[in-house]
């Protein structure tokens, strides 16, 4: 069984014994008790099941051998679970709320979105396996205009999708205020040291989201994380009302390859190998579509774990200090991962380096 | 060339290891034959004996992979895990194939014509495990390899045929797939949800899986003529069932959960059957070791396990299967008290259910059984 499918499992375990812990709540307290044990044992196996997709068991995440897709899915996961912890926490009344909180609404919404995100990463999965070098019209076609077209179209995906990440970072980060968004910038690890615990599911459920936000991090290795935080300081800044386009091309240096390529002309030479450039930049174009849909999912999956912890956060001092410093630290992250992963697949700079780039890859197709 | 010591050793030891493989081929190539014999292919019809020759082939093939040449210790454990693998695959086929020459004697092809019976309405409301006949065994069963259900031979008749949807259970947690109705793309929830869980739990969804089908019939069986009020409620952890106490509450919770799915007016419709058996169940536990009686704890971790696989069916194809006719079965059994027969009845569920609840309201009551009931019952079963 693969390392996804593991999670996957192990995710749909947690949510089919939240649901029985729901029940328990309004039984007896033996049962309560029982469920409340094996919602833990679901939660501690799908720990390890991610733990060891981001390394933890190693001692850090960056270095581990998972591709970057599985990092992503397995840091969703988990933040999904620590939403369902925090949720179910909630509900078994571990912490008070303020009058009018729903807690088994919140427990049953933060179930569904687990399951929402269960279906949606096995669609994922299964339309993704199997998809490259299939294509056998891409594989024959070996003219350097195909070729030119290819990239472009690689370029324009890359901006798209680090812009979708953008906008689902903004869209968290705009609502919060300025300068917990500006002390966030000075250094995403630091602010999410400290997770404060209360009661032990919503223990469990912060101690998840403090290792997912250290997983989001540690996606990158020292140098290029220092320059996440400079380029998501920058796109911060830049911003307007919205995720602009313009500012997104820059910051991946995708206008720089676009006028590369405008000044230059197409690269010629052995169809075959013309053939298999294409090939290459198609797999780059599925892969770091999983790469920002990962993100994507990474960010919908905090701001799920964060919607539930600001209720505990109302009542909670403890939480209330931690909270929205981390959730900020948590969506800069993800906006600064994703814009420097982009010029890894660029070729445009970083200390990220990889995969073979589109200009690597029209590089070797260009060889004699 | 000289040879020396060492090496005339080891080619005694290659020539050992591959006349063992060869002998073993042959062994296996010797059932492949007979499954494809004709008298055999009749017995167990053709899909199963293609499937059955099909196993056995591959375990022919596995053989081919075994290195004998530098053999070693490993090269000696490896044959001898093939030979456990492949003697399973043959001993289920010999079962299989005397349970097929057993059944065309009269009395058994009549117990298993039944149990066929429940076998098809159960396909029919699944869609799975299509097309294989039931057989005579020991113990009622079903093997992975083979997925033919055994009925026992012989059993309480009539009374023991709710028992086959336990055994289809385990081809329904197996083999049931769910489509996604928008991208196509297909799970398995039964087989995940099982996944890493103790074989016991296992067993629990396939009693889940009867009664969410069979309805009452299947709690009453269970508790009334199968399980051992002496038996340890909880059993040791490699055991391959749960303790009977166990089952009897897991089926009696999962006969409540039934009732709740139904419409207001039918949500309590089987408290006196939960109610009665429960009642009946502790007073045959009467006197016995505290060992045999589920404690709280206990209780409330077989409740646990049954949401979880309720939750499952719930969510499943197989919801739209679940029993929901017990008023046809309380009228069939009404008539059967007024007029001492029922009229005709094409649902083996309903039947049998029919039957249960005029033998339980009998055992409430105190009473003698009335004549005719199973006859009455098997004539609709298989009419003729």
């Amino acid at each position: 069984m693969d390392s996804e499918t593991r999670i996957l499992q192990g995710a749909q375990h947690l949510a089919v014994s939240a649901r029985a812990y729901g029940l328990a709540l309004r039984r007896t307290p033996a049962d309560q008790q029982v469920a409340l044990d094996d919602l833990e044992a679901s939660a501690l196996a799908l720990s390890s099941a991610t733990g060891a997709v981001q390394g933890f068991a190693s001692g850090g995440a960056y270095g581990n051998t998972a591709s970057l897709e599985a990092q992503l899915i397995s840091t969703a996961a988990d933040l999904s679970a620590a939403e369902v912890l925090l949720a179910a926490g909630v509900a078994a009344a571990e912490v008070d709320v303020a009058p009018g909180v729903g807690r088994e609404q919140l427990l049953d919404s933060s179930i569904e979105r687990l399951e929402v995100f269960l279906d949606s990463e096995r669609r994922t999965a299964s339309r993704t396996s199997g998809l490259v070098g299939t294509d056998p019209a891409v594989a024959s076609s070996g003219t350097s205009e195909d070729l030119d077209d290819a990239a472009r179209e690689v370029i324009d995906g890359v901006v798209d999708g680090t812009g979708s990440v953008l906008i689902e970072a903004w869209e968290r980060l705009k609502g919060m205020a300025p300068d917990v968004v500006t002390k966030a910038l000075r250094g995403f690890a630091d602010v999410v040291d400290a997770a404060p615990g209360v009661g032990r599911l919503v223990r469990l459920g912060l101690q998840l989201v403090k290792r997912c936000l250290t997983a989001l991090t540690d996606l990158l290795p020292s140098g290029a994380r220092d320059l996440a935080e400079r380029l998501a300081g920058e796109w911060w800044t830049e911003h307007g009302a919205d995720v602009r386009r313009d500012v997104v091309s820059r910051l991946t240096g995708a206008h720089t390859v676009r006028a590369a390529f405008d000044a230059d002309q197409a690269p010629s030479g052995d169809p075959a190998r013309l053939s298999r450039a294409r090939v290459e930049l198609k797999e780059l174009a599925e892969r770091f579509e999983g790469v920002a849909s990962g993100l994507r999912a990474v960010v919908r999956a905090l701001a799920g774990a964060v919607a539930v912890a600001a209720v505990i956060a109302a009542v909670v001092a403890a939480v209330a200090g931690w909270l929205p410093l981390a959730a900020a630290a948590g969506y800069l992250a993800a906006a600064g991962a994703a814009v420097v992963i982009a010029r890894d697949y660029l070729d445009t700079g970083g200390f990220f380096a990889r995969v073979k780039g589109v200009q690597c890859i029209l590089d070797d197709a260009a060889l004699p | 060339m000289r040879v020396v010591d060492g090496d005339v050793a080891h080619a005694s030891a290659d020539r050992m290891l591959a006349e063992r493989v060869a002998l073993e081929v042959v062994r296996i190539r010797e059932l492949g034959a007979l499954l494809t014999s004709s008298e055999v292919v009749e017995g167990l019809g053709p899909s199963v004996s293609a499937a059955l020759a099909q196993l056995v082939t591959q375990q022919a093939t596995a053989y081919e992979g075994l290195s004998t040449t530098g053999v070693t210790v490993t090269s000696w454990e490896r044959l001898h895990q093939r030979v456990r693998t492949s003697d399973q695959v043959l001993a289920e086929c010999l079962a299989v194939i005397a349970g097929a020459r057993a059944r065309p004697l009269p009395r058994v092809a009549a117990a298993c014509e039944e149990a066929e019976a429940v076998a098809r309405e159960l396909y029919q409301l699944t869609q799975i495990a299509p097309g294989h006949g039931v057989i005579p065994a020991d113990a009622e069963c079903v093997s992975a390899l083979s997925s033919v259900v055994r009925r026992r031979y012989p059993d309480h008749g009539l009374w023991d045929l709710p028992v086959i949807a336990h055994e289809f259970g385990h081809l329904v947690t197996r083999d049931l797939l769910e489509i996604d109705p928008v991208s196509g793309d297909d799970s398995r929830p039964l087989a995940d949800l099982l996944a890493g869980s103790k074989r016991q739990t296992a067993e629990l969804a396939s009693d889940v899986f009867a009664i969410l089908t069979m309805g009452p019939a299947y709690a009453e069986n269970l508790v009334l003529h199968r399980m051992n009020p002496l038996a340890a409620a909880v059993s040791a952890h490699d055991a391959t069932h749960p303790g009977d106490s166990s089952r009897v509450a897991a089926v009696l919770y999962a006969l409540g959960l039934l009732g709740a799915s139904y419409s207001a007016a039918k949500t309590k419709q089987y408290d006196f059957l939960q109610e009665g058996l429960a009642d009946w169940w502790v007073s045959a536990q009467h006197g016995v070791d505290p060992e045999a009686r589920l404690d709280d704890a206990g209780a409330a971790r077989v409740r646990l396990e049954v949401d979880k696989i309720w939750r499952v069916l719930k969510k499943s194809k197989l919801w739209a299967g679940r029993y929901q006719s017990y008023d046809r079965a309380r009228a069939l059994a009404d008539d059967f008290r007024r007029h001492g027969i029922a009229g005709a009845e094409s649902s083996c569920r309903n039947v049998l259910n029919a039957a249960w609840l005029i033998r339980f309201r009998a055992w409430r009551e105190g009473a003698t059984e009335p004549v005719g009931v199973t006859s009455w019952a098997a004539a609709q079963i298989v009419p003729g």
